[in-house]
């Protein structure tokens, strides 16, 4: 009677181990059948197609000369980013750029990448961003001394007044199912930080400005920061006294014209878990006319199995000069930009919070010189090719034109 | 409940040294020898089924023992740690009654500080091992244990019943960041049943469950830089979705053996054959949710079987031998999930790790009993071969070993009232064969740790370890004790691993 009892135990036991086992696939690579898509576009030229898979980290490259074109792939959930050349219907090649995500779990799969055709402008783009800040040297976060770099990369003069930098509602590391789904159209931004038409400033071919959250010497006996009070521009904010920031009042300020932060801060996220771009509103848009005309509502599905809803803003892609997504290679799921305007991501850190990366920014690459001796900068809108990750930033030793 | 009241535990320990009953009027000598007998030792697989103890000592014998240990590695796995301190209070006792039933338990505490432990935040590696949370910084880990056992064996005529509870409990933390908090249970339970065939033969069936459970936390001070924390999955390899986004892990092991024994009353004769089916889960923490998902499942699978026996050439010697054979498989099992749906969702599990472990000993064994001495020797060979894969990425690592070794056990009664005991184990451990095939990663910090254990793994080594006991009888039934032993490893790149023990106890 012992042993029977025992014995049904161990049975029941074993019947459920073998359900355990159910949906195992083996190692065998997947057929995909990979197409391109896209409004005006003949023919693809060349296609680089990364294929990063979310649960090995494993990148995989092909080249894709033409669609549709079959590769093979080992199982699993995958995002697909593609960057290329295409020949549009009128004869023109242009760069274009197209994201999709795909979870290869059968023997043979499809999968179709709509592409965009890249924005390019002439006008300033983003050379250099130091969001990490600095620890002090009792190892401390110092919340302040950060800086974007913006580049004429033209061969003109440019002009500062309208220009708009735009931080990101969405951050790389979190990914939903986002309702409506603007990214190929718009950003979606949390902050945005106006530089006003009355405190203009023409920008020579090659030269830079500096828009910094306090225009001052940041460096001192504790705090290895850098100098930037010969900024063109800051965004001090004096409203939230756990920042303890001061306004120069020798250097014109750029203003909050929309943030979702507390104390009306644009305060940049240290480990670089957001996008930035600059854009200029068309002509007829106003900042009361974007704050009423461009609300971006969207909800997603939570993990608890309610929904989320949110209200932000959004500014066209089509007004959107230049841009980057920032994120950690760990933790990235998606980019918060449309691939028109970025189709990679670059950043500090390979890991979240990655002690590594304080005094550490982002940089553009130089790919030339101008006439004048200037660097020119790659822009490609990729930034995992244009930009330097960890790069040490150029202000730290002031600001040298 | 104990382990938020080690005071508690310490007086179950102390108040169990009452309970004990006293002991058959005996002599010091045949006192101790019974307690410390070499052919029990050698049987002691025998004894898994709790329906033989009836057989395990002639006499009725406790011990509670005070240890203190010191191990000094200058050869090291960085995930078991480069020295460790242990202090450990333990009661064993067993006991045979009149109406032919015997009863066995033991209850210990354990405080272990292990230095330099990194790329593994767990305890009871050898359980939850590849899946452990790693990192590079690593540091001191300190583990309380406690643990319990209690069993009942009753002879009804030709047939003996029983069954065992083992209950042990677990925590573990570190002082700096990451700092991990492991806490663990285990319970085994045993019951088994034999048969008297003739008047020296026992055949005997014993099955048992086990359930086993550790719950990782690990926490930051830090608000501004954390070591990353990777969720591994053997040879290096890390799952890439859930480390760096999940600081916790729960692992859920579950297992059943069933063991088959055929053996003599009196030890000269064992044969017991088993094998062993488990399960290992992980989960971990949804990165964006409160919900657990399984990551990793391991399925445990194992056979072994001895086999002893010994012959009296005459009232003081007796010669014999015994085989050992072990085979332990492991199949690692990864589950892939994607968040490309609306939520986290698992897309798919894949067979992706690969261990075995084989092993098989041979132990020749001589033995010398005078009533006043009693010398064992036990020289053997083993051969053991370690095989780790990973499918996805045609990784391997390969090693076999062999051993050769000598035993000895020399036991002398130098008054009524005093018995010295002398054991020694030299064996020399040569590794035959090491293969390893990309165990290589993108992360430099891993790949430190890879090559350094993999170095490890292919020294050869030679070990020389010695004890010396002294009983005294202090009163007519209780003696006291006192151990030092000394184990001195020497390996071929020169460098030396000490452990030192010191012991003192009383005995029933």
């Amino acid at each position: 009677m012992f042993l029977a009892v025992i014995g049904l135990t161990f049975t029941t036991v074993s019947c459920s181990d073998d359900n355990d086992v159910n949906g195992i696939v083996d190692n065998t690579p997947a057929k995909l059948n990979l197409t391109f898509s896209g409004e005006n576009i003949a023919e693809i030229k060349s296609m680089k197609v990364e294929f990063k898979e979310a649960n090995t980290g494993a990148v995989t490259t092909v080249d894709a000369a033409k669609s549709p074109f079959e590769t093979s792939l080992k199982k699993g959930s995958y995002t697909v980013v593609a960057n290329g050349i295409v020949k549009l219907s009128s004869g023109e090649e242009m760069e274009a750029a197209g994201t999709a995500t795909l979870d290869l779990t059968q023997a043979s799969q499809n999968l179709n990448i709509n592409l965009i055709i890249k924005i390019f402008s002439e006008d300033f783009i983003i050379e250099e961003v130091f969001f990490t800040g600095v620890k002090t040297y009792e190892g401390k976060n110092y919340n302040s001394g950060r800086y974007f770099k913006l580049t004429n990369n033209t061969n003109k003069v440019l002009n500062t007044g309208g220009l708009i930098i735009l931080k990101s509602e969405f951050t790389p590391s979190l990914k939903y199912a986002i309702t409506p789904e603007i990214r190929n159209e718009a950003f979606a931004v949390n902050g945005a930080l106006m530089i006003p038409q009355d405190l203009s400033k023409e920008v020579q071919p090659g030269d830079f400005i500096v828009v910094a959250d306090m225009a001052m010497n940041h460096k001192t006996a504790n705090i290895p920061a850098y100098d930037l009070s010969k900024a063109d521009y800051e965004f001090p904010n004096l409203d939230n006294p756990a920042l303890g920031q001061v306004d120069n009042p020798a250097v014109p300020d750029a203003k909050v014209i929309y943030t979702t932060m507390n104390y009306n801060m644009f305060f940049l996220n240290n480990r670089g878990l957001e996008s930035y771009a600059i854009a200029r509103f068309p002509q007829g848009v106003t900042v009361e006319s974007w704050l009423t005309d461009y609300k971006y509502d969207y909800e997603y599905p939570n993990q608890a199995g309610n929904i989320t809803k949110k209200s932000v803003y959004k500014i066209p892609n089509t007004w959107i000069i230049d841009g980057v997504n920032c994120a950690v290679d760990a933790t990235w799921e998606h980019n918060a930009l449309g691939s028109s305007v970025d189709s990679g991501f670059t950043g500090c850190g390979t890991t979240d919070s990655d002690v590594e990366r304080f005094g550490k920014s982002v940089r553009r690459n130089v790919i030339s010189s101008m006439e004048n001796g200037k660097p020119i900068y790659k822009d490609t809108n990729n930034s995992t090719v244009d930009f330097t990750k960890y790069a040490t930033p150029s202000l730290q030793n002031g600001i040298v034109h | 409940m104990f382990l938020k009241n080690p005071n508690l535990i310490l007086y179950v320990l102390l108040l169990s040294l009452f309970k004990v009953q006293a002991q058959d009027s005996l002599s010091l000598y045949p006192s101790i020898e019974n307690q410390l007998d070499q052919l029990r030792v050698l049987n002691e697989e025998y004894y898994h089924n709790p329906a033989n103890m009836p057989d395990y000592g002639n006499t009725s014998f406790s011990d509670i023992g005070l240890h203190f240990q010191n191990f000094n590695k200058e050869n090291y796995l960085m995930q078991e740690g480069r020295s460790q301190q242990q202090f450990r209070l333990e009661t064993a006792s067993y006991k045979i009654r009149r109406d032919k039933s015997a009863l066995w338990g033991s209850a210990s505490y354990r405080q272990v500080k292990t230095r330099d432990v990194r790329w593994n935040n767990n305890i009871d590696l050898e359980r939850v091992a590849p899946l452990v949370i790693a990192d590079s910084v690593g540091g001191d880990q300190n583990l309380q244990n406690y643990h319990f056992k209690g069993g009942y064996a009753k002879t009804v005529r030709r047939f003996s019943f029983a069954s065992e509870l083992e209950y042990t409990a677990g925590l573990s933390y570190k002082t700096q960041d990451p700092r991990p908090k492991n806490t663990t249970s285990d319970l085994n339970f045993k019951a088994g049943l034999s048969y008297l065939l003739t008047d020296r033969y026992r055949i005997g069936f014993s099955a048992g469950l086990n359930k086993y459970l550790q719950s990782s936390q690990i926490s930051f001070s830090s608000e501004i830089q954390r070591t990353p924390l990777y969720q591994m999955n053997g040879l290096g390899t890390y799952n890439f979705y859930f480390s760096n986004k999940t600081t916790a892990a729960y692992f859920n092991d579950f297992s059943h053996h069933y063991i088959f024994t055929l053996g003599t009353k009196d030890q000269s004769f064992s044969f017991t054959a088993g094998t062993l089916f488990g399960s290992l889960n992980k989960e971990t923490p949804s990165p964006s949710g409160s919900n657990n998902a399984e990551i990793n499942r391991i399925m445990r699978s194992s056979l072994f079987l001895h086999a002893l026996k010994t012959i009296k050439l005459n009232d003081h010697y007796e010669i014999g031998a015994k085989l050992d054979f072990e085979k332990q498989e492991n199949k690692g099992y990864e589950i892939l999930y994607t968040n490309n749906t609306s939520v986290l969702q698992k897309l798919l599990e894949k067979q992706n790790y690969h261990y075995t472990n084989n092993e098989t000993r041979i132990h020749a064994i001589l033995r010398h009993q005078s009533g006043k001495s009693n010398t064992t020797v036990t020289p053997y060979f083993s051969k053991r071969q370690t095989t780790e894969k990973k499918t996805d990425d045609a990784k391997l690592q390969d090693f076999e070993y062999h051993q050769w070794g000598i035993n000895l056990f020399h036991m002398r009664q130098l008054s009524s009232l005093d018995v010295l005991t002398l054991q020694a184990h030299a064996y020399k451990n040569k590794t035959k064969h090491a293969e390893n095939l990309n165990i290589n990663s993108d992360k430099p910090g891993i790949n430190e740790w890879l090559q350094h254990d993999q170095t490890i793994r292919t020294l050869d080594y030679n070990v020389i370890a010695a004890s010396l006991r002294y009983d005294r009888k202090v009163q007519q039934k209780r003696s006291v004790y006192a151990i030092f032993a000394l184990d001195y490893i020497t390996f071929s790149n020169n460098n030396n691993n000490i452990q030192t023990t010191l012991s003192l106890g009383v005995t029933f």
